[in-house]
């Protein structure tokens, strides 16, 4: 199938990114690697008329370290950031959740911010950014400003990132603390029925979830010792029984809610 | 790394090739280049076509507007059915039921073709796709076969009921001392070939020639020349390299017969490749059965008696669907000897998209019946479920056995297909695994399921057409017709051919899907065409042998007696001390100018039944219902194999496809006809991620139906393979007391199970 | 718009729609017609090619996005007389039937050479699972590319000798 037609133009700067998107009313939409974007354009869900490609802007795409975080550009690859030596070392969680998205080929071209952006409640990416706390980097006409992930999704395949701005990279905590991905699927290639990623970071443990609303979630729960799970468990059973999943052909919002309890105590078990 | 075909770890020099795992002759070009469908070839001032198709699955249509789709840039020609000058297709079942080639009148599934738009390029004609409006009152559909059976309220005017086709029947006596009773759905499936459909026609002068992706090209050029009324010597119809079908590209689609229609109205080249979201709404969908079976036992493990009664869904029109249930029933009793045995069915329509044959093609459906209902037996009497199948088989020499239905077996040997399979799986190490898990009380239970099945192959003998000619430097010219779409028949009747006349594969040049070159032929499906275009080849290449032989004493003036042939060193006559080849025989036939060369008709006497044994394993995590296939073992029997290599890729293609009917894959309407998994991001079509590695062995049981003593092997996986699957997780699931649960066996409905067996606890 | 990227080690400039998909312009530009199109929505893998020797589903990039980058098809990895490694192991070990998803199923298994180390059958089944094949049932699929990694591995050869498998310089 063949998209709509619209314009496309390449920026090289973020400067002239943001002058693109400012000259567009509206019409304008950013381009990342495109695995989310491209595909529902050739089903013409999606019908932008002017694409701003932001892949040859430099900068956009490198891992840093700094102080107390690391910063993932927000045009680093699923495949980088799953190999990413930094990655590893300070968000390991996230390196594991990105080596399980998609399939091999989608995990070169698909970009964490792309995906990020896309604002899929079914993203395993979002939920392991519940997980380790993360702080997106935005910039746009307003300036540069910083969001918690709890912050950033505000409805479904919604975000509150205004159509001028452009996510600029995310910032982890460096942790070092244990963690698990817990992900049901009926084929490996399908999104998840539902996920559950966890991270222990600081005294609390982080928590994302994956297909259980219109928007990923995450909270943190508070650790009192490593033994307690009867309590995290009953912390999060009460925090699931709100939860509104969606129903779909790969399963109910009733058995959504019952899955995201099995995962989450599984998860408990398998924290490394 | 060259490819050199001496290379060849099999089949140098003086052994037959036959029998042997002779690598592909096909793939060479495959592997580098890729195959050649009809969507990669080129031509000038081609002009594109896409269809506008029905967004609704019941509504009254009031009118179809393509005025603003033909101002679109690009855009050459827009259709509508008024603008259809050829009579609706008239059902082969029901005479009073039309099939218009664009709808009219009525909408009567989501997908159905509405309008066509040709543009200069796909793209224009996808654009301007969206500016046809449809104008339509919306009617209530009817999905579910159960109700449109009952329903008071026929979907075509004229027809007094839903109900297209019937077989009557199911007055069986009861007997016995248990009675298991039971529903089975067999859901409904999208085939999902790699490639979907496409035609390309092109006109010159009066001569029409349609490239289409179809499994029988002969009947295509009939369903062409039938509606365009066109001259049978005007029109070729070329099949170039076909990327699968599973029975999906039988029959030939209205869009099929539009494209040369149109082609010729515009007297332009006119393509039409299928999207994928347009496939899956429209190529025909496969299954689609409600079963009911009724069976009755001694709790000595003899099955005394069974009945099964079927509800086929057709979809919209009664396409071949609606004649599964008679493959069905051919297979009723699966491979017990049972005194008593009926079968009834009806096949009725729905606003769905129509059923056609898929992979198995109806005996999938018996075979998933009656092995369902023979675990539910066992299980109700305490019985191992293999020791219940070795109490009911037919004795090996009880062959031809005709079953109660009136199908009459070839030969077979059950016992010991079922013998191997669980030697092979380990079976009693298997029950001890199981007993132990159950007693530690494990989430991952695990499940051992057997399928025994029997299947029938090239159930419609008809004739089918082989030739071998000698051609320049002693070469053989090879054409058949029959269609390999993925199955290497090049590389199996090279083999044939070669055993017979002595000459190499690669000097052979092999000719399908070609109606100018291929003066008659049936095609590929039902898994018939090693046992008739096989054969017909080799009858062929015999006479081609006899005629040279006879040749050559003409020519020498010699008794025929005198003339001797070996197969040996590329094929030599002898004449005396006097030696020749099949080249000496081309340049000495042309001199006189002949053409040595053998045609055949072959047309076989009777059908016949491969069999054999599966057994899978399976873990349930019964935390989520999520079904891990641990292992699955196959031994299947389809008499002689040609190539094991060929064979085997058989099975493992039915065996994944058997599989996935099992746990993943089901094409679902929602309550109002719209279809839920269009996309293959929806639809379960598995990955090599979902399957273990198949332990798979064939056994060789030859037929004497055919002196190749070949069965077909292209659909026994998916025969096998469903049941044994089902089997094992309702093994696996016993502890809770669940008999049954419908496919495709997802994490949900497994779990959705468990919960309500250990709440009735 | 203009767009200059290499094909199979070829450079080639090209004037192309927005729209025009990095599959088409292959297929339809370039006229290398083993690179296939199997679905509409980035699952089924026949279209994968090697951007800077990367898999990559080539129907899910714009043209445009491949601007100045090195594609590598079917075509540019062997012929008949001299195969690639993992060509050979397709052929020895009977990986393909129709046909249709095989062009990208190599792709995918030599991408994988980029990224596993002797890989295991698991590995190698989730390796491909962004390509789906319906004749094989996988089976042999998977022999090939265990055999055809191996041989690869035997021969020092990567995805291609002048990529590299990440960015390095992305951890700074």
């Amino acid at each position: 199938m063949i998209t709509s037609s619209f314009e496309y133009v390449a920026p090289r700067s973020i400067d002239e990114a943001f002058s693109i998107l400012r000259d567009s009313d509206g019409e304008g939409k950013v381009l990342a690697g495109g695995h989310s974007l491209i595909p529902l354009m050739k089903l013409r869900f999606a019908r932008p008329s002017i694409l701003v490609d932001i892949s040859r802007i430099d900068g956009l795409s490198g891992v840093d370290e700094k102080d107390d975080f690391i910063e993932i550009g927000a045009m680093c690859s699923h495949a980088v950031v799953a190999r990413s030596n930094l990655i590893r070392e300070y968000s390991p969680l996230l390196a594991h959740v990105a080596a399980q998205i998609g399939d091999a080929a989608i995990r070169y071209r698909g970009t964490i911010g792309g995906s990020i952006c896309h604002g899929d409640p079914a993203s395993d990416m979002a939920g392991a950014l519940f997980a380790t706390g993360a702080v997106l980097v935005v910039d746009g006409p307003s300036g540069k400003r910083e969001f918690k992930i709890e912050d950033f999704f505000t409805g479904f395949l919604e975000t509150t990132l205004d159509p001028e701005e452009i996510l600029l990279a995310i910032k982890l905590p460096k942790v070092s603390g244990k963690y698990s991905f817990e992900k049901l699927q009926r084929r490996s290639i399908d999104w998840a029925i539902v996920a559950v990623a966890l991270n222990q970071v600081g005294d609390g443990l982080g928590v994302g979830l994956v297909n259980v609303g219109p928007t990923p979630v995450g909270f943190k729960l508070s650790l009192t010792s490593d033994e307690d799970t009867s309590a995290l468990l009953e912390q999060f059973s009460e925090i699931a029984s709100s939860l509104t999943p969606p129903s779909d052909v790969f399963g109910s919002s009733e058995y959504r809610k019952e899955m995201a309890k099995v995962l989450f105590s599984r998860a408990l078990l398998n924290l490394v | 790394m060259s490819l050199d075909f001496t290379d060849l770890e099999v089949g140098r020099g003086e052994e037959k090739l036959v029998g042997s795992p002779y690598r592909r002759l096909e793939d060479p070009i495959f592997i580098t280049k890729g195959a050649t469908y009809v969507g990669d070839l080129e031509f000038d001032d081609i002009a594109h076509i896409s269809f506008v198709r029905s967004p609704v699955a019941s509504a009254n249509l009031k009118n179809v507007d393509v005025s603003e789709a033909l101002g679109q840039p690009g855009v050459i020609a827009a259709f509508t059915a008024k603008d259809i000058e050829i009579p609706a297709i008239i059902n082969w079942i029901n005479k009073v039921i039309e099939r218009p080639f664009l709808a009219k009148d009525k909408l009567r599934f989501v997908g159905e073709a509405v309008a066509m738009v040709i543009g200069e390029t796909k793209a224009f004609a996808e654009d301007a796709c969206e500016f046809v409006n449809i104008d339509y009152d919306l009617t209530t559909p009817i999905i579910d076969p159960r109700q449109s059976a009952n329903n008071e309220v026929s979907l075509f005017e004229g027809c007094t009921s839903n109900i297209v086709a019937s077989i009557e029947g199911g007055q069986v006596a009861q007997i016995g001392e248990v009675r298991i009773e039971a529903e089975f759905v067999n859901q409904r499936l999208a085939p999902c070939p790699m490639e979907g459909r496409a035609v390309v026609a092109t006109i010159d002068g009066e001569m029409l020639t349609v490239y289409i992706s179809n499994q029988a090209p002969h009947s295509a050029k009939r369903s062409i020349i039938r509606y365009l009324s066109i001259d049978e010597g005007n029109l070729r119809v070329i099949t170039p390299d076909v990327g699968g079908g599973f029975g999906s590209k039988i029959g030939t689609y209205p869009e099929e017969i539009l494209v040369p229609y149109i082609a010729r109205k515009l007297n332009r080249t006119c393509r039409w490749v299928e999207t994928r979201s347009e496939s899956m709404v429209s190529l025909g969908h496969g299954r689609g059965q409600i079963a009911k079976v009724t069976l009755g036992g001694d709790r000595d493990g003899k099955i005394r008696s069974y009945c099964l009664s079927v509800i086929q869904d057709c979809g919209a029109y009664p396409e071949i669907g609606a004649n599964m249930p008679a493959l069905t029933r051919w297979m009723t009793s699966g491979c017990y000897d049972i005194d008593s045995v009926d079968f009834n069915s009806i096949s009725v329509l729905t606003n769905t998209n129509p059923t056609v044959a898929y992979r198995g093609a109806g005996r999938p459906e018996a075979a998933y019946a009656i092995e369902r209902a023979v675990d539910m037996f066992a299980t109700e009497i305490g019985m191992d479920k293999a020791e219940v199948r070795f109490k009911n088989f037919i004795d090996p020499k009880n062959f031809p056995y005709q079953t109660k239905v009136g199908s009459t077996y070839d030969c077979g040997n059950y016992e010991e297909s079922l013998r191997r399979v669980l030697k092979l799986a380990n079976y009693d190490e298997l029950l001890v695994d199981k007993e132990n898990r159950i007693k530690d009380k494990s989430d991952l239970l695990l499940g051992i399921g057997i399928s025994s099945y029997v299947e029938i192959t090239h159930g419609f003998p008809a004739k089918e057409f082989g030739s071998v000619e000698l051609i320049s430097g002693g070469k053989l010219s090879v054409k058949v017709g029959t269609l390999s779409h993925g199955q290497g028949h090049r590389s199996a009747i090279s083999m044939i051919v070669r055993d017979v006349t002595g000459v190499d594969p690669c000097n052979i040049d092999f000719y399908q899907g070609d109606t100018e070159l291929i003066e008659s032929g049936v095609g590929t499906f039902g898994s018939r065409s090693m046992q008739s275009g096989g054969v017909a080849c080799k009858r062929a290449a015999d006479m081609l042998v006899t005629k040279a032989m006879e040749f050559l004493s003409n020519h020498l003036d010699v008794d025929l007696d005198k003339v001797e042939f070996s197969w040996h060193e590329g094929g030599q006559f002898s004449v005396g001390s006097m030696c020749l080849s099949w080249s000496d025989l081309y340049r000495l036939a042309k001199n006189e100018g002949k053409v040595l060369k053998a045609s055949e008709n072959y047309e076989s006497s009777s059908p016949t039944f491969p069999f054999g044994a599966h057994l899978a394993v399976v873990e349930v995590d019964v935390e989520t219902g999520k079904v891990h296939l641990r292992d699955m073992f196959a031994i299947d029997d389809a008499g002689n194999i040609l190539n094991p290599l060929l064979a085997k890729g058989q099975i493992h293609g039915g065996l994944a496809q058997g599989i996935s009917q099992a746990l993943y894959e089901e094409f679902i309407y929602d309550q109002d006809g719209n279809p839920l998994t269009a996309t293959f991001a929806d639809y379960g079509f598995p990955t090599a991620a979902e399957f273990p590695q198949f332990r798979d062995e064939l056994m060789q049981t030859p037929t004497s139906v055919n002196e190749l003593g070949v069965k077909g092997i292209g659909e026994s996986g998916t025969i096998g393979a469903t049941p044994a699957v089902v089997n094992a997780v309702m093994d696996a699931l016993s502890v809770y007391g669940i008999s049954h649960i419908d496919m495709p066996l997802s994490p949900e409905k497994v779990f959705s199970a468990i919960k309500i067996a250990k709440r009735s606890k | 718009m203009q767009i200059r990227l290499k094909v199979n080690g070829e450079a080639m400039n090209f004037d192309v729609e927005p729209r025009l998909l990095l599959v088409e312009l292959i297929r339809d530009h370039v006229r290398l017609k083993g690179t296939n199109i199997g679905c509409d929505t980035t699952s089924c893998g026949a279209c994968t090619v090697l951007i800077d020797g990367h898999s990559a589903k080539s129907c899910t990039v714009l043209a445009l996005q491949a601007d100045g980058c090195e594609i590598i098809t079917i075509e540019g990895i062997g012929t008949i007389e001299k195969l690639h490694p993992m060509q050979e192991a397709f052929y020895k070990h009977h990986g393909l039937q129709c046909g249709f998803c095989t062009p990208g199923m190599i792709m995918a298994g030599i991408s994988l050479a980029g990224e596993l180390d002797n890989p295991d059958e698991s590995e190698i089944r989730l390796g491909i699972e962004g390509n789906l094949c319906r004749c094989t049932g996988y089976n042999n699929i998977v022999e090939a590319i265990k055999s055809g990694l191996s041989e690869m591995k035997q021969l020092s050869l990567s995805a291609t000798s002048e990529s590299q498998l990440y960015p390095k310089d992305a951890d700074k």
